[in-house]
């Protein structure tokens, strides 16, 4: 146990604060092949919905400036199945597992928190009000604050395992959101989620994801995400997971820095599938380096 | 699957936009099938650049190769990679070719860049001693990739060309119902773009050939992880549809499988 490197979010021990951003990391086995999933501090996993959802037509990806496009529409084969055929396997990894809750109605979030209430191998609920691919729920719950505030607290009032809501950049006020999600009862904030976005192909003068619309992530909101974090970070008083663009060890200091308490690399994993772990080690080391005992004196430590 | 950091061996311009590329890596090159691909980081290692998926074209003992098309900064990059070059590779990956035990003869169905896997299975079906016959289509004469070997190893071979500069004029789909009136292959296996894949798909199921197709999809993880490669598939019942990952679920798919519209 690295205990320099332990941090707690709203009661979810993690031995470090590395973990991976949902949507990009499945539940875990695609990369055990490649990396020692065991030594993540959490693994979040894809969105999972009440009953199995097909995802968007193809092209759902689309590479852009520093970042990437995507429109995968919360493909899952619903909770059931995660729970039956996916958790077995992360219960063996021994470290903390976050189900990304999404559902295109409150009855359908609230469902799923029901279904894995109580489960075994569970240790938080990340509330996803924020996906940018699907028609109906996702993003329209979490730009409104009202809309956000009535959500979280119905599922605050269900959910057994400690509640993170996940907020989408794509509103005027991110504050505003944070402030209402974290009055409702939300133990803890993760941000950002994909940044609205579109390509368009110039030789058939067509949009290069089918669904047109897609969220775009990677280096290229890095500046924005760590701006929303720093900004959240001064307004509530809750633990808060950075991430939306994380690709080196030096992305990840910053985001601490601006005062999250923990980070999840996404879109890195598919260009470096061990980038996690090498974050872990490159933060220990750094910590070693300037004879720092815990994360306490990285985590809002900006200096202005 | 591996990572690997591996080195280029020799590597080698074609003909035009079109290069080879020979790479040492014991653990890809032994472990690899026909069909299945490695998913290979292009560019310098601070430059945020998608890994790109390619064919693996050949197997030799501890090294493989690779035959692309530049079309964009990625390709551009990997068509300049000198000999000594040191590349950072996942692989392989995927489903690949299935070679039924008794086979007897097959058809190649061949569009563009799409011969880059059917070389590595023809070097297995030979060795198998299966008859192959070969239908082949290229833009243009220059592009016939390995149109000689092909030639050479095969027991009859069809050629088109868009612009009628070799064989006969139009896409290679149009000369396979002639050729599947002369000669019966047990299995066909195709790869090119998705039309002439979806039109072989289409005559291979009025002849009632078994047929399988390499399938295309924009590709981010590559390991099967992020959903993005989705190819549309029937699903359980009728009239339902699947969204399958090409990188580990294919690239190859039985032609049957595939929701084509
Ligand atoms: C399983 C698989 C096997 C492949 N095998 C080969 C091969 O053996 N030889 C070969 O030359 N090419 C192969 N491709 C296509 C190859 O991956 C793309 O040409 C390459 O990614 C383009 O990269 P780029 O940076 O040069 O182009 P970009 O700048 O990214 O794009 C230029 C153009 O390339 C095309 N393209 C980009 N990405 C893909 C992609 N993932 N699939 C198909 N087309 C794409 C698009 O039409 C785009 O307009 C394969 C693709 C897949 C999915
Ligand atoms: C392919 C892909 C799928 C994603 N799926 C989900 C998802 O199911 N639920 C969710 O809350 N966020 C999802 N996201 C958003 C990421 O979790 C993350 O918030 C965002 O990508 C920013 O981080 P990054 O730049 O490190 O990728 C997805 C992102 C990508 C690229
Ligand atoms: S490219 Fe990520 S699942 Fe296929």
């Amino acid at each position: 146990m690295r205990s320099g490197l332990a941090v707690d979010i709203a009661g979810i021990k993690m031995k470090n604060p590395l973990m991976t951003a949902s949507g990009t990391f499945a539940s875990g086995r695609e990369y055990s092949k490649l990396i020692d999933i065991s030594r993540l501090g959490a693994i979040v996993v894809k969105g999972v919905t009440l009953k199995e959802k097909k995802g968007n037509p193809p092209p759902r990806i689309c590479e852009t400036p520093s970042g990437i496009l995507n429109s995968i529409g919360l493909q899952n084969k619903g909770v059931n199945y995660f729970v039956e055929e996916d958790l077995p396997f992360l219960r063996k990894q021994k470290i903390p597992v976050i189900v990304n809750v999404a559902g295109s109605t409150i009855e359908e979030y609230l469902g799923v928190i029901e279904r894995i209430n109580g489960v075994h191998g569970i240790s938080g609920i990340e509330l996803n009000i924020s996906c940018p691919n699907v028609k109906e729920g996702g993003m329209i719950f979490g730009s409104d604050p009202k809309m956000a505030a009535k959500i979280v607290k119905k599922a605050k009032s269900v959910a057994e395992a400690p509640l993170i809501v996940k907020l989408t950049p794509n509103v005027m006020d991110i504050c505003e959101v944070a402030s209402a999600v974290v009055e409702a009862g939300a133990d803890a904030l993760s941000l950002i989620n994909s940044v609205l976005g579109m390509a368009i192909d110039v030789k058939t003068f067509r949009p290069r994801l089918a669904t047109t619309l897609g969220g775009l992530s990677g280096p290229a909101i890095k500046p924005i995400a760590l701006r929303m974090v720093w900004d959240v970070a001064r307004t509530v008083d809750v633990p808060i997971i950075g991430m939306g663009g994380i690709s080196c060890l030096e992305d990840a200091i910053e985001f601490f820095l601006a005062g999250a308490t923990a980070v999840a690399v996404g879109t890195a994993n598919f260009i470096n599938p061990k980038i996690t772990v090498e974050i872990i080690d490159g933060l220990e080391t750094f910590l070693e380096e300037r004879g720092m005992k815990s994360m306490d004196e990285l985590i809002g430590k900006l200096k202005v | 699957m591996f990572e690997v950091k591996a080195e280029v061996i020799a590597s080698k311009k074609i003909t035009k936009d079109i290069y080879s590329i020979k790479i040492l890596s014991p653990e890809i090159s032994e472990n690899a099938v026909p069909g299945q691909f490695v998913h290979l980081k292009c560019g310098e290692d601070k430059s945020f650049i998608l890994r790109r998926p390619f064919s693996i074209h050949r197997v030799d003992g501890k090294t493989f190769e690779l035959l692309f098309e530049v079309v964009g900064k990625g390709t551009r990059w990997l068509s300049e990679a000198k000999s000594h070059l040191t590349l950072d590779i996942l692989g392989p990956i995927g489903r690949g070719f299935s070679i039924g035990d008794n086979l007897k003869s097959v058809m190649f169905v061949v569009g563009g860049m799409g011969v880059a896997p059917l070389v590595f299975l023809s070097d297995q079906l030979i060795k198998r001693k299966v008859k192959l016959y070969v239908a082949i289509g290229a833009t243009t004469k220059d592009r016939l990739l390995y149109f000689m070997d092909l030639k050479r190893i095969s027991y009859k071979i069809f050629v088109s060309t868009d612009d009628g500069t070799c064989g006969q004029k139009g896409f290679v789909t149009d000369l396979l119902n002639n050729a599947l009136n002369t000669v019966k292959p047990e299995q066909i296996y195709a790869c090119g773009p998705r039309a002439v894949l979806r039109k072989t798909a289409e005559i291979s199921k009025e002849l009632k050939i078994p047929c399988e197709v390499s399938m295309v999809e924009r590709m981010a993880c590559g390991i099967g992880a992020c959903l993005g490669c989705a190819c549309k598939t029937k699903g359980k019942t009728n009239g339902d549809f699947e969204y399958k990952r090409v990188c580990v679920d294919g690239p190859v798919f039985d032609a049957e499988e595939v929701v084509w519209s």
